[in-house]
């Protein structure tokens, strides 16, 4: 466990153990705005645990046809494929569960619905965290929950429901998905595919842009080793960096299962060629969603599979032959072994979906593949002398 | 094979011995011509935790096998901001941006900080987010500035038309904290590259972003009519100014939509553009210095670090100065001889030095769990 992770694991720990009604009047641990002059005031509330809500979020990928009266029951429609080859289908949505929870980690500092505010106020109460600029909950919903503003889902339960807040976050999604170039053949089941609703989630902003030159050319994936700070990725990039490595759960392990999401080839992404259409190519490999339909329970706990990997060409998350990775760290390396080879033909995963990715792949960030055949003895053993010396110092320094 | 073990297990040893780590890449060692051996110039870096809240300004100087770290200041900043700045020309004053809101969804959330071992102070606010300042050889200082415009239309989106944005180029007085806008316009973004300052004149050299397209584009710093220099493919990047043939150099793709990346140049006072070299890399990350083009080079899809371009045979020859990984040239000295860079590999992200003179790489030792961003070399600007 990453010292990141132990501190959230703890921090969640302690949010567990206190009172909504604590008579400590004092400011919360971590990061938690709480905002009074949006259109629904605070709800003091716990918030649920863990595993309540990663069941949560499953039970609200399966989408307003499955989860009944646990979120906002809208009526909208979304297109499934785009003809390449699966035909243009519409379906009620659903969505993948590993990219809802990606999505609440960095929305709302982890996975918080309620949390002791940091300000403005501190009223040593757990409450709704609620940002300055109106954003409420576990999905940062702002449409509509302005004051004054109205909405047609149930604002109070935007607040006070932590399924029914993730529900109206899914359903803006849904509109992204709606509104936004298809990627691959648009299928709702490749987490890939849905790279510009996500990136429109926060707003189609050029700062989210992969090919914003502020950017370093040669990052490393989010949350990898060599991972650089947020502030240095497009958003869709930092959700993907939260499937690709999931928070910590409470009582250790990964609190959702880890999907090694592709990204697209960042050449083939412009905003500003005036193409009619800016559809894009799956990258590769794909992989498909395996949540629980319609679960009640947390239902992707368990070990992660990737059985939904889709391959149609070279990996760029290959083992590294990197000497520095091998020395280092055992997280240099993605498993990928019940990936489907699709080099030549459309796969059919398990669950019926059909991809065909014809591009060789290609990502936004950096995954090299096999970095060096060979490894020089002055990385090893200067880099396993390093770390003494730095443990050394730690012990020193304690 | 033998040698190459014993001079790194006594390297190592030494290293222990003196609790450092070394600061010598001794693969170039062999090849090093008759150069005095020299210790790069000390530089500036910016240094904190991943996910941190805060980042020290530190000065590094590199003597030998030991590394010092003196800091000058701290900067606060929001959490797991990105971090970039400059170093003012001759001074041990540092210019940083960082993000300073809690806005998530804000392109123009950071402020810029005057840092010397005296202060750290607030200058100015709504700069671009990660963008970095620019300074000119005088000490005039430009940033990137913006307001929001409206979010696009459904029928827009679909094309990936963005948000356009009111946008400004701002040039700073870091004692009052006044701007001045020496540029503005709207589109995307106005992305500072650098300022090429010949005959008495400084010019800002920018790239404007829209949906039509992409230019680069040029003003004096004190403002005036701008410039436009060329036309490019929207995606340009890390731009570097050649100063022999007062040109701007910068990585593109060959043409819209293409799986290859390409070195180009086009010269300040326009022309056409050329291309250098291409390359299925997408972080070419190309860096002009005395009348030389340095890329990161890659074999198939794996790194090989720093190299040369040869421009009549357009080819390109890995120096292999650090090894496996990327290297990011972020500034030279004054006398051009050495380089600060990042080199990156999967496992870990170091700062590093390179001596052009010697060909010999050089490691500062700097803590590991720290995120550590150049900003430049202390002295004259080049």
């Amino acid at each position: 466990m990453t010292g990141k992770s132990l501190s959230i694991a703890l921090f969640f720990a302690a949010i567990v153990a206190v009172s909504p009604r604590t008579a400590d009047a004092g400011c919360g641990p971590t990061f938690c705005p709480s905002y009074t002059t949006c259109r629904i005031a605070p709800f003091d509330a716990v918030n649920p645990a863990f595993s309540d809500l990663s069941a949560t979020f499953d039970t609200i990928a399966a989408g307003p046809s499955k989860y009944g009266a646990a979120g906002w029951a809208y009526s909208t429609l979304i297109d499934d494929g785009v003809g390449k080859p699966h035909p243009t289908t519409k379906v009620s949505p659903r969505f993948p569960c590993s990219l809802l929870k990606g999505i609440s980690v960095q929305e709302s500092v982890g996975w918080h619905q309620f949390c002791i505010p940091t300000g403005p106020t501190c009223t040593g109460v757990s409450q709704t965290i609620i940002s300055f600029d109106c954003g409420y909950g576990l999905m940062q919903v702002t449409s509509g929950m302005t004051a004054g503003a109205t909405s047609a889902y149930d604002a109070n339960r935007v607040a006070s429901d932590p399924g029914y807040n993730v529900s109206v976050g899914a359903e803006i999604l849904a509109e992204k998905w709606a509104a936004t170039p298809s990627v691959g053949d648009n299928r709702v089941d490749l987490i890939e595919d849905w790279y510009f609703s996500v990136w429109a989630y926060n707003g189609l902003a050029f700062k989210n842009n992969p090919n914003d030159p502020a950017y370093p050319a040669d990052r490393q994936p989010y949350r990898d080793t060599a991972g650089l700070s947020a502030g240095n990725y497009p958003y869709q990039e930092l959700i993907w960096g939260w499937v690709r490595h999931p928070i910590a759960a409470p009582a250790g392990g990964d609190a959702y299962k880890a999907w090694p999401l592709s990204y697209p080839d960042r050449a083939s992404i412009c905003a500003s060629c005036g193409a009619p259409t800016a559809d894009i190519a799956d990258p590769s490999p794909t992989h498909a969603t395996d949540c629980p339909a319609g679960a009640t329970t947390g239902g992707d706990a368990g070990v992660p599979t990737d059985a939904g990997a889709v391959d149609s060409g070279p990996k760029h998350d290959a083992a590294t032959g990197d000497a520095i990775a091998d020395a280092t760290t055992s997280d240099a390396t993605t498993s990928d072994a019940q990936a489907i080879d699709a080099t030549e033909s459309d796969a059919v995963t398990g669950d019926g979906t059909v991809e065909a990715t014809g591009n060789s792949g290609g990502c936004g960030c950096r995954v090299d593949a096999n970095e060096s055949g060979k490894t020089d003895p002055f990385w090893t053993v200067a880099t396993a002398a390093l770390v003494f010396v730095t443990r050394r110092r730690r012990r020193a320094g304690a | 094979m033998r040698a190459r073990w014993l001079r790194t297990l006594a390297l190592v040893g030494l290293s222990l011995t003196a609790s450092l780590a070394p600061t010598t890449d001794p693969l170039q060692a062999h090849a090093a011509p008759a150069v005095a051996a020299m210790d790069p110039p000390v530089f500036c870096v910016l240094r904190g935790a991943v996910d941190g809240t805060s980042s020290a300004v530190s000065l590094v100087t590199v003597e030998g096998a030991r590394t010092r770290v003196r800091d000058l200041g701290q900067v606060d900043h929001a959490q797991g901001s990105a971090r970039r700045g400059a170093v003012m020309p001759n001074t041990e004053v540092a210019i940083v941006a960082v993000a300073e809101g809690t806005d998530r969804r804000s392109t123009y959330d950071s402020a810029l900080f005057r840092v010397d071992d005296k202060a750290s102070r607030r200058v100015l606010g709504g700069l671009a987010h990660a963008v970095a300042p620019v300074v000119s050889p005088s000490g005039v200082v430009l940033v990137a500035r913006g307001v929001e415009g409206r979010e696009p239309t459904v029928q827009e989106s679909k094309r990936l038309v963005l948000r356009v944005d009111a946008l400004t180029l701002d040039r700073v007085d870091l004692d009052t904290g006044v701007a001045t806008t020496v540029w503005r316009g709207t589109g995307y973004q106005a992305f500072p590259a650098f300022i090429a300052a010949r005959d008495g004149h400084e010019d800002l050299v920018f790239a404007l972003i829209d949906p039509s397209g992409e230019s680069l584009m040029s003003v004096e710093v004190t403002g005036g009519a701008p410039r436009t220099i060329a036309s490019v493919v929207p995606f340009a990047r890390d731009f570097s100014w050649d100063r022999a043939h007062d040109a701007i150099v910068f990585a593109d793709l060959l043409t819209p939509y293409s799986p290859r990346w390409s070195v180009d140049t086009v010269p300040i006072s326009g022309g056409s553009i050329r291309s250098f070299f291409d390359d299925l890399n997408d972080h070419l990350m190309p860096y002009s210095v005395a009348g030389e083009i340095l890329i990161s080079t890659t074999t198939g899809l794996a790194d090989t670090g720093l190299g040369r371009v040869d421009e009549s045979t357009r080819t390109a020859r890995s120096l292999g100065a650090f090894g496996p990984g990327s290297d990011r040239i972020v500034a030279s000295s004054a006398d051009a001889r050495w380089l600060l860079l990042t080199h990156t590999s999967r496992a870990a992200r170091q700062v590093a030095v390179f001596d052009r003179a010697a060909s010999r790489a050089v490691l500062p030792s700097l803590p590991g769990d720290e995120e550590i961003e150049p900003l430049g070399f202390v002295g004259a600007a080049r």
